[in-house]
C-alpha cells in the first residue's frame, strides 16, 4: 500500500476522532444546558438523588400524676457496615473486623466453629449469650440467654449481604452501648465503611410496676394494617398494642413530617433540601396513677400473695368522686420492655403459658366469684324490693337445710347451706348481716325462707340489681381487654348447663358464689357508686394530654356512666353495714386500721375449685378460696375506694384487707412516721462529698437542651431540697432545687447562649462536676450520689 | 505550527494547576500529609523528567510531557478528592510508571526483537490474562476478577495485553514477508490471535477492554490494508455480537438496557450511569469547583466514572480542556506515524494513537450515555495503577 494512501487513512482517522470528541463536547453541553431535557432530568433525578423521606415524630411520653416520667424514647444505636466502603485490602478489612469484634463482643466468623450440642440447652445458651446483641440471628432482647440460631460473625454478616448491592448498609449489631458508639465515632477514620445508625426505642422506666396499665408498643401486624393507614404510619413503625399505649394511640402517635433530602450512594442523607412538612411529636399523657401508691400497693399485694401462698392478685385504688384510678396492680406482672424491644418466641411462650397468666390484666380481664363482696347488692335489692325491712331480723343457726324438692320432708335428703361461721350469727338484721357477712341471712333474703315468711328476691331480681350495680357490663375503663363477668339467669343456666335453675343456685348466687363471676374493677366500681351516693363513673387513667408547647389539648372530665337508682335509705343502710365491717365485731375489724379516719368495706372469701376433688377438705367442703376486700374512706366523704384480691389467698379479711389498709394509710399519709424516718434518711450531712455521672441522654423535641437528674444519698435514696447550680461558660446561670424525691429538672438550656455548661451542687462539694457541651434537643440525665465513706 | 512560548511555561502550567488544586482541597478538607506527598512526588517526577529529557533528547516534543503531567495532576486531584485512601497507591504507581517511561525512553531504540518474537510475547500476555481465570481477584471484593495480585499491589493483565497487542499487530503488518496479494489469507494468523484475546476478555468479563481491542484491531487493519471491507465486516460483526450477547448474556443485555433506557431502574442497576448524567448536569459551564460538587453520589466514581466527577466539578470547560489534551496526544501519535519511515514504528504509533483515542472515546461515551457503558479507565486520570503504567509506556517515542 502506498505511503500516500496510509497518510490519507490517518488523516481520515484523525477527523473521525476529532468529530467524536466534538460530539462528546456537544453532548456534555447538551446535558448541562438543554432546557427541556435538563428539566426532564431534574424530574427524573428527584426520584433518585433526592428522596422524600419521612421525619419520624417522637411518640408522646407519659407521666404519673406527680410528674414522674414513666415512659420515654431512648436513642438506640445500631452499628452498620457498608461493604463498598470497606478497604480493599484484606488485612485492613480483617483489622476492622477484629476491632469491631472486640468492641461488640461478636465473633468475626463462626464458620469454623463446632456445632454446639443442641441437647444441652443450658450449655448452648451459656456459650452464646454474649452474642445476643446481634440482630435477627438471635433474640433481640439482650437480657435473654436464649439463641434461636447459630450466630453469624461480623464477617459472615457482611458476606451474607447481597453482593450486587454493596452500598446497602448491613446491620452488624443492634442497640449497642453508648460507649461503643463513642469508640466507633472517635475512630471513624480508621473504620471506613462502619457507620452508626440512630433509631428510637420505647423504654418503660417502671417495667413490671406499670406494665398492665401502660401496655406496650409493637409492630403493626397484618390484621392491624388497615387501622394504621400508610401515609400516617410507616409499616415498620411501632404502634400501641396494649394498655394506654393502644387506647391513646392517636394522641401519643406524632405526625410524621416529610422532607426532601439529597442522598449519596448508600442512601445516606447528605443534606436537607427542604422540609415539606414539619414533624409534630406525639402528645404527652399525664396519668391519674400515683407511682408511689402503685409501688406500695404492689408491695402489699405481693406480700399478701406470698403470705397466703396464693397465686395471683389484683389491687386497685380509685377516686370515687371522679373515677380516676390511682393505682392498678395485677400480679404477677411482666416487663413490657420485652415487647418494646422485640420478644423472643421462647420468652413469649414462657409468659403466655405461665399458669398465673402474667400477661393478663386480671383487674379488668380476670373473672372470679366475688363471694361475700357481692352481698351489698343483694341486701340493697331485698330492702328496695321490700323483701325485708331494715328492722326485720332473721335467725342464723349456722346452717340451714334446703328441703329436697321431691321428698321435702326427709331431712336426710335436704341440702345443707352453711354459714361461714358454723356457730351461726343468731338474730341478724340487714345492717348486721353485712357487718358480720352472715351467709344464712343472705340465703334467706336471696332464695327465700318460708319458715320466716321471707319470699326471697329470686334469681331474676338479684340479676337486675347486679346489673344496677354495674355487673355483667364493662365499666368503660380506658384500657383494652375488659371482660363483662357473668350475672347468671335461669335462661343462662339452661343454655350453658342444660339444667333448670334451682333454689340452691339462688342461695349460692346470694353470697356471690355459684355461677357469679365479676372482674375486680367491676366490683370496685360498684362500691365506688355506693361510696359516692349512687353515681357510676367511667374509671380512667389519663387526666390530661399536653402537646409539645405544653398546651392542654385534652382534659379528662368524669364521665357518668350510670346511676344506682336506689333510695337514700337503702344506701344508708348498706353503708352502715359496710361501716360495721371495719369496727369491732366486723369481719375486717383488726385489719383496717386508719388511726381515726373512718372507713367502710366488705370482706369476701369466695370458694373456688380448680382441681376437683383436691380442693375439698375431709368434710367435703371446698377449702380453697379467693380473698377479697373492698373498702372506701373516709366514711362520710369518701375520697378513695380500693380493693384487693388474692387468687387462692384464703380469708379475705386476713389476706386482702391489709393490702387495702396499706393503700389507705399511704393515701391519708398515715405512715408519716415512717415517711419522716425516711426523710431523715434522705438528708445528708453538710460537706458530704458527692460524685456525679451522666446516666444517659434522651432525644427531645425542643429548641433547648435540658437536664434532669436525681441526687442520691448513701442509701440511694433521693435527697430533697438540694440546690443544683447550673454554670454557663464559667458564670453561674441559675439554680434549681430537688423535689421531695430528690429529682431536679431544668428544661431551657439555650445552646446559643452558651455551649459549655457545668452542673454542680450548691451546698455540697462534688468530686467531678458534670461538664456538658450541650446540643439542641437533647435531655441529659444526670445522677449525683453521696460518696460512700464520707458521712 | 510554531508556538513561541517560553519553554518552561509549559511545565509551569500543570504545576500551578495541580498545586492550586491541592491548596483548594486543603482549604476544604484540611491539610493531609497525603496531599503533601502526592504534590511533592508529582513535582519531582515531572519537573525532573522534563528537564532530564530535555537535556538528553533535545528534539523531544515539548508538549507531550506537560500534557501528560497535567492529566496526571488532575488524576491525583480527583483521587485525592474522591477516594483519598487510594492517593498514596496512585503515587507509588506514578513513580513506577515514570521509571518505566525513563527506561523506555533512554533505552537503545533497536526494536527488531519486538518484531521477531511477536508471537512469544503476545502469547505470554494471553497466558497472563488467562491466569486471572485461575488466581484472579477483585480488589473491591466483588465484581469481575480481572486482577492479579503481586504483593500488596493489584495488576490488571488486560492493560499489559493492550500494549502487547499493539506491538504484535504493528510487528505483524510491518513484516516484509507478508503477502499483500492475498489479503484474506494473510491476515488469518493475526485474526486468530486477536480472536483468542477477544474471547478471553469477553469471558472475564471485561467488555470495555474487549471493545477497545476490537476497535484498535479494525483501525490498524484498515490503515495497514486500506480495505474498507474489513471495516464494514467489523461493524457488522460488532452489531451481531451485541445482538447475540444481549440475548445470551445477562450482563451484556443489562449494559445495553442501561444505555438505551436506564430510567427503568434508576436506583438499582442503572444507578451509576444516571448519577453520572446528573453529575454532568450539575456541572454547568464552569463546574461546581473542585471539592464542592457531589460526585461521590456516583458509585466507584474514582475509576471508570472519573470523567463524570470532572464534568461536575470543572464543568464544560474542564471536560473540553481534557478532551483537547487527549486530542493533542492522539495527534502527536499520528504525527509520528506521518514522519516515521519505518513501517513498524509507523504501525506502532498508529496503534497506540488509536488505542488512546478509543479508550477515551469508549469511556467518555459510556459515561455520557452515548455508547453502552463498559468499564475502562480514562488514561492518566482514573485511579488505577496498571492503567497508569501502560499509558506511560505508550507515550514514549
Amino acid at each position: 500500500m502506498s505511503q500516500a494512501k496510509i497518510k490519507r487513512n490517518i488523516i481520515l482517522f484523525q477527523i473521525v476522532i476529532l468529530m467524536s470528541f466534538s460530539i462528546f463536547v456537544v453532548r456534555i453541553w447538551w446535558l448541562q444546558n438543554m432546557g427541556e431535557n435538563s428539566a426532564t432530568y431534574q424530574i427524573l433525578a428527584n426520584v433518585n438523588r433526592f428522596q422524600d423521606v419521612a421525619i419520624d415524630a417522637p411518640r408522646g411520653v407519659m407521666y404519673d400524676r406527680n410528674g414522674t416520667l414513666l415512659v420515654r424514647n431512648r436513642p438506640m444505636f445500631d452499628v452498620v457496615i457498608v461493604p463498598a466502603f470497606l478497604p480493599d485490602d484484606e488485612t485492613e478489612k480483617a483489622q476492622i473486623y477484629a476491632t469491631l469484634s472486640g468492641w461488640l463482643q461478636l465473633p468475626i466468623t463462626t464458620a469454623g466453629e463446632r456445632e454446639l450440642p443442641s441437647r444441652n440447652g443450658y450449655f448452648r445458651s451459656f456459650m452464646h449469650h454474649e452474642y445476643s446483641r446481634q440482630p435477627s440471628m438471635q433474640v433481640r432482647n439482650p437480657r435473654s440467654r436464649q439463641v434461636k440460631n447459630r450466630p453469624l460473625g461480623i464477617k459472615d454478616s457482611v458476606e451474607a449481604g447481597p453482593a450486587f448491592a454493596p452500598y446497602k448498609p448491613i446491620v452488624i449489631a443492634e442497640d449497642v452501648e453508648p460507649k461503643v458508639v463513642a469508640l466507633i465515632e472517635e475512630n471513624r477514620l480508621d473504620l471506613p465503611g462502619v457507620l452508626i445508625e440512630i433509631g428510637s426505642q420505647r423504654e418503660y422506666l417502671m417495667g413490671e410496676l406499670t406494665s398492665h396499665v401502660i401496655g406496650y408498643v409493637g409492630a403493626i401486624s397484618p390484621e392491624l394494617e388497615d387501622s394504621f393507614p400508610a401515609p400516617f404510619y410507616d409499616p415498620n413503625e411501632d404502634v400501641g398494642i396494649m394498655g394506654l399505649e393502644a387506647t391513646y394511640e392517636t394522641y401519643l402517635h406524632g405526625q410524621r413530617g416529610f422532607e426532601k433530602i439529597e442522598v449519596d450512594v448508600t442512601g445516606r442523607k447528605m443534606r436537607t433540601i427542604n422540609k415539606e412538612q414539619e414533624s409534630i411529636p406525639g402528645n404527652n399523657l399525664r396519668l391519674t396513677l400515683d407511682l408511689r401508691l402503685q409501688e406500695i400497693a404492689t408491695e402489699a399485694l405481693q406480700n399478701a400473695i406470698d403470705v397466703s401462698k396464693g397465686q395471683s392478685g389484683v389491687a386497685i385504688a380509685m377516686d370515687p368522686r371522679t373515677g380516676e384510678i390511682l393505682s392498678l396492680v395485677s400480679l404477677p406482672s411482666y416487663d413490657n420492655n420485652l415487647f418494646a424491644t422485640g420478644i423472643s418466641e421462647r420468652e413469649f411462650l414462657s409468659l403466655a403459658e405461665n399458669e398465673q397468666r402474667p400477661l393478663l390484666n386480671k383487674a379488668i380481664s380476670g373473672q372470679y366469684p366475688p363471694g361475700s363482696t357481692y352481698k351489698h347488692l343483694v341486701v340493697a335489692g331485698a330492702l328496695e324490693e321490700g323483701v325485708i325491712t331494715s328492722e326485720k331480723v332473721l335467725f342464723d343457726p349456722g346452717v340451714i337445710y334446703l328441703p329436697n324438692r321431691f321428698v321435702p320432708y326427709d331431712l336426710e335428703l335436704a341440702q345443707p347451706f352453711f354459714c361461714w361461721d358454723r356457730g351461726g350469727h343468731g338474730w341478724v338484721n340487714a345492717v348486721r348481716a353485712l357487718t358480720v357477712s352472715c351467709d344464712v341471712y343472705l340465703y334467706k333474703i336471696g332464695g327465700g325462707w318460708e319458715q320466716e315468711d321471707v319470699e326471697g328476691l329470686g334469681v331474676t331480681r338479684i340479676g337486675n340489681y347486679a346489673a344496677r350495680f354495674g355487673f355483667g357490663a364493662v365499666t368503660g375503663v380506658d384500657i383494652l381487654g375488659e371482660e363483662k363477668g357473668i350475672v347468671p339467669t335461669e335462661q343462662w343456666k339452661r343454655h350453658n348447663f342444660a339444667e333448670a335453675w334451682f333454689i340452691g343456685d339462688t342461695y349460692n348466687m346470694s353470697i356471690g358464689q355459684g355461677f357469679v363471676l365479676v372482674t375486680p374493677l367491676q366490683l370496685l366500681n360498684s362500691y365506688a357508686a355506693v361510696a359516692n351516693g349512687g353515681t357510676f363513673y367511667q374509671p380512667y387513667f389519663v387526666s390530661e394530654v399536653r402537646n409539645l408547647q405544653q398546651e392542654i389539648i385534652y382534659t379528662a372530665k368524669p364521665i357518668v356512666s350510670g346511676q344506682l337508682g336506689i333510695s337514700q335509705e337503702t344506701l344508708d343502710l348498706v353503708r352502715q353495714g359496710l361501716r360495721g365491717v371495719v369496727n369491732l365485731g366486723g369481719t375486717a375489724y383488726p385489719q383496717i386500721d386508719l388511726a381515726g379516719i373512718t372507713s367502710a368495706g366488705k370482706t369476701g372469701t369466695a370458694e373456688f375449685c380448680d382441681e376437683y376433688p383436691a380442693c375439698l377438705d375431709e368434710d367435703g367442703r371446698v377449702k380453697t378460696s379467693h380473698a377479697w376486700y373492698v373498702g372506701y374512706a373516709p366514711f362520710d366523704r369518701p375520697e378513695i375506694v380500693s380493693m384487693a384480691f388474692v387468687y387462692g389467698g384464703g380469708e379475705g379479711s386476713a389476706i386482702s384487707a391489709p393490702v387495702v389498709n396499706a393503700i389507705f394509710r399511704y393515701y391519708f399519709g398515715l405512715d408519716q412516721d415512717t415517711a419522716e424516718a425516711e426523710h431523715l434518711l434522705t438528708t445528708v450531712a453538710p460537706d458530704t462529698l458527692f460524685k456525679s455521672r451522666m446516666v444517659g441522654s434522651n432525644i427531645i423535641h425542643s429548641p433547648y437542651a435540658s437536664v434532669s437528674g436525681i441526687v442520691f444519698n448513701h442509701q440511694k435514696k433521693g435527697v430533697p431540697n438540694v440546690t443544683i447550680q447550673l454554670i454557663a461558660d464559667g458564670r453561674p446561670f441559675i439554680h434549681v432545687k430537688t423535689n421531695s424525691v430528690g429529682q431536679f429538672h431544668y428544661e431551657t438550656i439555650d445552646p446559643n447562649f452558651a455551649q459549655n455548661w457545668q452542673i454542680e451542687l450548691g451546698n455540697y462539694p462534688v468530686e467531678n462536676p458534670i461538664r456538658l457541651t450541650v446540643g439542641t434537643g437533647i435531655q441529659y440525665l444526670l445522677e449525683f450520689e453521696a460518696k460512700s465513706g464520707s458521712q | 505550527m510554531k508556538f513561541t512560548l517560553p519553554k518552561n511555561v509549559l511545565i509551569q502550567i500543570p504545576f500551578l494547576f495541580t498545586l492550586s488544586g491541592f491548596v483548594q482541597l486543603s482549604i476544604l478538607n484540611g491539610l493531609h500529609w497525603q496531599y503533601v506527598i502526592a504534590m511533592t512526588v508529582w513535582s519531582l517526577c515531572f519537573i525532573g523528567t522534563y528537564y532530564g529529557l530535555r537535556q538528553t533528547i533535545p528534539h523531544i516534543n515539548p508538549f507531550l510531557l506537560p500534557i501528560v503531567s497535567l492529566l496526571t495532576g488532575l488524576g491525583f486531584l480527583m483521587v485525592a478528592r474522591l477516594a483519598p485512601n487510594f492517593l498514596i497507591q496512585q503515587v507509588i504507581w506514578l513513580i513506577f510508571s515514570i521509571g518505566i517511561l525513563l527506561i523506555i525512553t533512554l533505552a537503545p531504540k533497536n526494536l527488531n526483537w519486538l518484531q521477531k518474537y511477536k508471537y512469544i510475547y503476545f502469547s505470554g500476555g494471553l497466558l497472563l490474562l488467562s491466569a486471572t481465570y485461575v488466581v484472579g481477584v477483585n480488589p473491591s471484593g466483588f465484581g469481575a476478577k480481572l486482577w492479579l495480585r503481586i504483593g500488596g499491589l493489584f495488576f490488571q493483565p488486560s492493560e499489559l495485553l493492550k500494549i502487547l497487542f499493539v506491538m504484535f499487530m504493528a510487528a505483524y503488518f510491518s513484516d516484509s514477508s507478508l503477502k499483500m496479494s492475498r489479503p484474506l489469507w494473510s491476515i488469518i494468523p493475526v485474526v486468530l490471535m486477536w480472536g483468542i484475546a477477544m474471547l478471553l476478555l469477553f469471558w472475564q468479563p471485561d467488555l470495555g477492554t474487549a471493545l477497545l481491542f476490537f476497535f484498535t484491531f479494525l483501525a490498524i487493519l484498515y490503515v495497514a490494508t486500506g480495505e474498507l471491507v474489513y471495516l464494514l465486516a467489523g461493524v457488522i460483526l460488532l452489531i451481531m455480537a451485541g445482538g447475540i450477547g444481549a440475548f445470551t448474556f445477562d450482563y451484556v443485555a443489562q449494559r445495553l438496557q442501561g444505555w438505551w433506557n436506564p430510567w427503568t431502574d434508576p436506583t438499582g442497576k442503572y444507578f451509576q450511569i444516571i448519577q453520572s448524567l446528573l453529575a454532568f448536569a450539575n456541572g454547568g459551564w464552569f463546574g461546581q469547583g473542585l471539592g464542592q460538587g457531589l460526585p461521590t453520589a456516583v458509585p466507584v466514581v474514582h475509576t471508570d466514572f472519573v470523567f463524570a466527577a470532572i464534568g461536575e466539578e470543572y464543568g464544560l470547560l474542564g471536560t473540553l480542556g481534557i478532551l483537547f489534551c487527549y486530542w493533542l496526544i492522539v495527534c502527536q501519535a499520528f504525527n509520528i506515524t506521518r514522519r516515521s519511515h519505518d513501517k513498524f514504528h509507523k504501525y506502532l504509533a498508529i496503534g497506540i494513537g488509536t488505542i488512546f483515542a478509543f479508550q477515551v472515546l469508549i469511556i467518555t461515551g459510556g459515561v455520557l450515555k452515548l455508547l453502552p457503558m463498559t468499564g475502562i479507565t480514562l488514561p492518566f486520570i482514573s485511579y488505577g495503577g496498571s492503567s497508569l503504567v501502560t499509558s506511560y509506556s505508550m507515550i514514549w517515542q
